[in-house]
């Protein structure tokens, strides 16, 4: 059995304790994210899809969120971005492990706080970076508040992540996924024709890393899981810092990557480069292989993604089987 | 048949066609998305549109109550809407697809694909509400309280097919499982409008 869900066996709680339960939630949010310091509200504005805020706390840590209510997009440390503070990030950088060069063409779509394409140039100066972000207030405000800065090797495009794609021949050896907010997910970057679209966007041997959120064991979870099985060949999953985020990592490969080879992998990557956490450590405790893992539930179309409803259902913890 | 039972006829037809107009609504972004984005745009397309389509067919509907309505041309007004949302999963998404190849814009692709495909089925929808005022109210003293009641009708219509389609809906059967439902549901409103008619032509036989 993963350690993944051996947490999530529980069966849904009676209305008192469930009460009891969401005020501890409420109690504990952000779940995601390390709650940030009390701090000074350096920005405040709506734009077209968020509530924007930039919080900078004592630290000197800027925090941006896009909602009151919800955990924080990203943590930046202005003018140094090997602070990369998020364990989700820090885990999504685990598809390097999985990619068997070094990334020269890499997409993002969402640009958040910007911290992971920094922390990625900074790692390999040399890769070209695009960057689909749908919300043009977001990448203001990380230009301005984040010391994110476009140029000719980090292009940002104000698109939806899917049009971009589908308008752009371009492919990669990475796609970072990271538009799935805790509290909506677009339905349409979650189906298997999206996949597809995101699959004929790699090069061969290219791998693509996804940022879910999931709190505790729901449908969504498990429809994205099956998804995922059905497009790619090969899926890890990676449950970031054990919290509620979780990185998918899904490759093209025939041959399945062991928790070994993708551990050394890691340590071959941080020979020479100025890590600021320890990948190959990451890789160790969160590997998890989702390949041929039995589920049961329905893949999702476009036709058939009722992404926010399914959030809502709890689903049977997916089998040790073959599907 | 009384004219009471006409009478609730008409609101139930008014009550279904309202719910049929959001139910069509929110289906319709689900089949927007995968071509033209979750982005405000869209929205602002697909409502403005259906906001447009319902306005031609109030004034239309309005007009052709002017020359008397009957059950009869209800059923017609009824029949088009059917048609075009029975078949709008054979094609409204090769239109979404050339629209998408047309590159557009952002804002322009939406725009024109709302108004390809939704403005002529919310037209007709909308002219349900101002002519079957006159198959409510004879007396044209009444005509405000009958064009209220209506109107009331139809929006509570509308509520449920926004709650019903986004909440269930889309969960139970899909976009275009739905679609059909909805273009099953206004054929049977046809039926049902048909059916009326007869009924009415009866009573009319007996007086």
């Amino acid at each position: 059995m993963n350690p993944i869900f051996a947490r999530h066996r529980h069966r849904r709680p009676r209305p008192g304790p469930c009460l009891a339960l969401l005020a501890l939630l409420l109690l504990c949010w952000p779940a995601g994210a390390p709650a940030a310091e009390s701090g000074r509200m350096l920005f405040e504005a709506d734009s077209l899809y968020h509530h924007i805020m930039v919080i900078e706390a004592a630290s000197g840590l800027r925090y941006l969120s896009f909602n009151r209510a919800m955990g924080h997009q990203s943590a930046v440390m202005p003018g140094r971005p090997e602070v990369l503070t998020f364990a989700y990030t820090q885990s999504a950088f685990a598809a390097l492990a999985f990619l068997e060069r070094e990334p020269q063409e890499v997409l993002f779509v969402g640009l958040g706080g910007g911290s992971m394409p920094m922390y990625l140039r900074l790692l390999f100066p040399q890769a070209r970076m695009d960057i689909a972000e749908i919300d043009p207030e977001v990448v203001r405000v990380a230009e301005k508040y984040l010391s994110f800065k476009a140029d000719e090797g980090m292009k940002v495009a104000v698109n939806d992540g899917r049009l971009f794609m589908k308008r752009n021949p371009q492919r990669y050896d990475l796609i970072f996924l990271d538009a799935y907010n805790d509290h909506a997910v677009p339905f349409h970057l979650t189906t298997r024709e999206f996949l597809e679209l995101t699959r004929s966007r790699l090069k061969p041997g290219g791998v693509v890393a996804s940022n879910v959120w999931s709190q505790g064991l729901n449908r969504y979870f498990t429809a994205q899981i099956k998804t995922y099985q059905e497009v790619f060949p090969q899926l890890y999953l990676l449950q970031a810092g054990g919290g509620a985020n979780y990185i998918f990592i899904a490759t093209q490969d025939a041959r399945q990557v062991s928790a070994e080879q993708a551990e050394a992998r890691a340590r071959a990557l941080a020979k020479g480069r100025a890590w600021s956490f320890d990948l190959a450590a990451r890789v160790k405790s969160e590997y998890a292989c989702f390949t041929g893992r039995r589920v049961e539930d329905k893949v999702l179309t476009d036709d058939f993604a009722p992404v926010n409803l399914l959030r809502n259902l709890e689903a049977s913890a997916p089998g040790e089987g073959r599907p | 048949m009384s004219a009471r039972y006409l009478a609730w006829a008409v609101y139930f037809i008014t009550f279904v066609s309202g719910a049929v107009v959001m139910a069509f609504e929110i289906l319709g972004s689900r089949v927007l998305a995968p071509f033209f984005g979750n982005s405000i745009f869209v929205w602002g397309s697909l409502i403005s549109v259906f906001m447009l389509g319902l306005a031609a067919g109030y004034y239309g509907g309005g007009v052709l109550s002017s020359r008397g309505s009957s059950f009869r041309g209800l059923s017609v007004l009824l029949f088009a809407p059917a048609l075009l949302i029975s078949f709008f999963p054979i094609y409204a998404w090769p239109i979404c697809e050339w629209l998408f190849e047309l590159n557009l814009g952002q804002r322009l692709g939406p725009l024109f694909a709302s108004l390809f495909l939704f403005t002529l089925p919310t037209a007709f929808l909308g002219t349900v509400s101002p002519y079957t005022v006159q198959l409510l109210v004879r007396d044209h003293r009444l005509a405000g309280q009958g064009a209220g009641n209506l109107y009331a009708i139809g929006t509570c219509g509308s509520i449920l097919g926004t709650i019903g389609t986004s909440f269930f809906l889309i969960l139970w059967l899909g976009t275009k499982a739905s679609m059909t439902l909805l273009g099953t549901v206004l054929l049977f409103l046809v039926v049902a409008a048909w059916g009326c008619q007869m009924a009415a032509d009866r009573r009319g036989d007996k007086e």
